[in-house]
């Protein structure tokens, strides 16, 4: 047997777990949805007073409220039960007994788990954006995907920890929980960040918010001037808390990898 | 099961999710926010800008222009300060707004030419943008014109929506189709 079947064995039973009848229906469904739904150009005063490139931003960001939410779920819900009730019912075990490496098990694994459902989430919005104002998104494109790049950075930090708990609980209904509690801590903490960086005058509070949330300095980079006398980051500012936040996202990925390889205890 | 069955099976029935959402959102009927009417008549060889607002693709515009003779109507993406930007004489006439369609095309949203009756038409733009409907009289006599325009609010551009969920739950269903029939009889058989 190739390396590739047992990958592809793993993948697809990983597929079926993750995406039972009608689950992702639904999920397609909603995404479908509620793209249209909570699709907002943001108050149109005159037309000079809003760039396109910034209409394009607001319209993807009104997008990522509850769509989100529920692609956050789908993830949380994956990485966690997905993951976990396999180590509790001992599949993962018997997936060692396979010709493949273990990081390609868990590869199968995350790559149906979080890859299918971004795939599915990213592809579903961008084309029901494009039927709705294919004018401002075929030129925006680049900030679109960025728009998606920084909100994303964050849920995808959070799925990392619970892939780590996850491994190291070896079941996943606690993870779940901790999850969604990080992702609404996050609301909680940008809040806090914004009136500290007011009550000391300083944005140093935004700007390490910034980098495990890097949704907020691109908020503040399209926004209006008058909006951000305390912070204007420039272009450079948001790549770089992009950049720095993924960085982070890739480091706890790749521990969860070695965790999985050489710690697992199984 | 074959797993090209199963693949293509829930490729189908995610199409088919997607397309009724489509279609639900096609179905949801628009609000009309606001509602004018005007009555004028456009002087021979004058082109004349008559309504104008900023649209953006979830704001569109239902006309009904009624005339008495013969009348270009063109809804332009741009405000009628840049029209009269190409004036030549006092006023802005049908060369002058010839001259300005020539020179850029792209700002035609929509022209259709109205003979002694009704025309009914909903616009809805592609980005946002300004939006001026003209009055243009080629003839060499007055024409008589009826305007009533509604501002309309949308989720989503109904027809485009529509078309795309037409195509959308017929393919979705055509893929899905084996896969179902398959697990329906295996659920027999059990």
């Amino acid at each position: 047997m190739g390396k590739g079947k047992p990958f592809l064995e793993i993948f697809a039973s990983a597929l079926h777990e993750d995406y039972r009848f009608p689950i992702l229906e639904i999920f397609a469904f909603l995404y479908a949805l509620g793209t249209f739904v909570f699709a907002s150009f943001g108050p149109i005063m005159t037309q000079q007073t809003v760039s396109n490139e910034s209409m394009a931003y607001n319209l993807t960001a009104s997008l990522l409220g509850l769509p989100l939410f529920i692609f956050i779920i789908f993830i949380f819900k994956n990485v966690a039960y997905g993951l976990g009730s396999d180590l509790e019912k001992g599949i993962i075990q018997t997936y060692f007994s396979y010709p493949l490496k273990r990081r390609g098990i868990l590869t199968a694994k995350l790559l149906s788990a979080i890859g299918v459902a971004l795939v599915l989430f990213l592809t579903i919005q961008i084309s029901a954006l494009y039927v709705l104002a294919p004018d401002i998104i075929s030129p925006y494109l680049g900030t679109v995907l960025l728009t998606y790049a920084a909100n994303l950075s964050y849920p995808l930090l959070v799925a990392g920890i619970m892939l780590l708990v996850t491994l190291a609980l070896k079941r996943g209904g606690l993870t779940i929980v901790i999850g969604i509690v990080l992702y609404f801590a996050m609301s909680i903490i940008s809040s806090i960040a914004v009136f500290v960086a007011s009550a000391t005058n300083s944005p140093l509070a935004l700007q390490i918010v910034s980098v495990i949330s890097p949704n907020v300095v691109l908020a503040r980079y399209y926004s209006m001037p008058f909006f951000n006398e305390l912070w204007t980051p420039a272009f450079s500012d948001v790549l770089l808390h992009i950049g720095t936040s993924y960085t982070i996202v890739v480091f706890l990925f790749f521990f969860g990898y070695f965790y999985f390889s050489k710690r697992l205890g199984l | 099961m074959k797993r090209w069955i199963i693949i293509l099976g829930r490729g189908g029935t995610v199409l088919l999710a997607i397309g009724l959402a489509l279609l639900l959102v096609s179905l949801i009927p628009p609000a009309q926010i606001a509602t004018f009417g005007r009555k004028t008549a456009i002087p021979p060889k004058w082109a004349q800008p008559s309504i104008e607002r900023i649209l953006t693709p979830q704001q569109g515009l239902r006309l009904t222009i009624t005339a008495d003779g013969i009348l270009d109507i063109y809804i332009l993406e741009v405000t009628s300060e840049v029209l009269y930007q190409w004036v030549t004489e006092d006023f802005l006439n049908v060369t002058d707004l010839e001259d300005f369609l020539e020179a850029n095309p792209d700002v035609i949203g929509w022209h259709d030419i109205v003979r002694n009756g009704e025309i009914k038409h909903e616009y809805v733009p592609t980005k946002v943008t300004n939006t001026t409907l003209v009055f243009s009289n080629p003839g060499s006599e007055y024409v008589p014109v009826d305007v009533e325009v509604s501002i309309t609010s949308l989720i989503a551009p109904g027809t485009k929506v529509r078309n795309l969920a037409q195509w959308v739950i017929p393919i979705g269903f055509v893929f899905s189709f084996p896969w179902l029939t398959q697990l329906l009889k295996e659920k027999k058989t059990r």
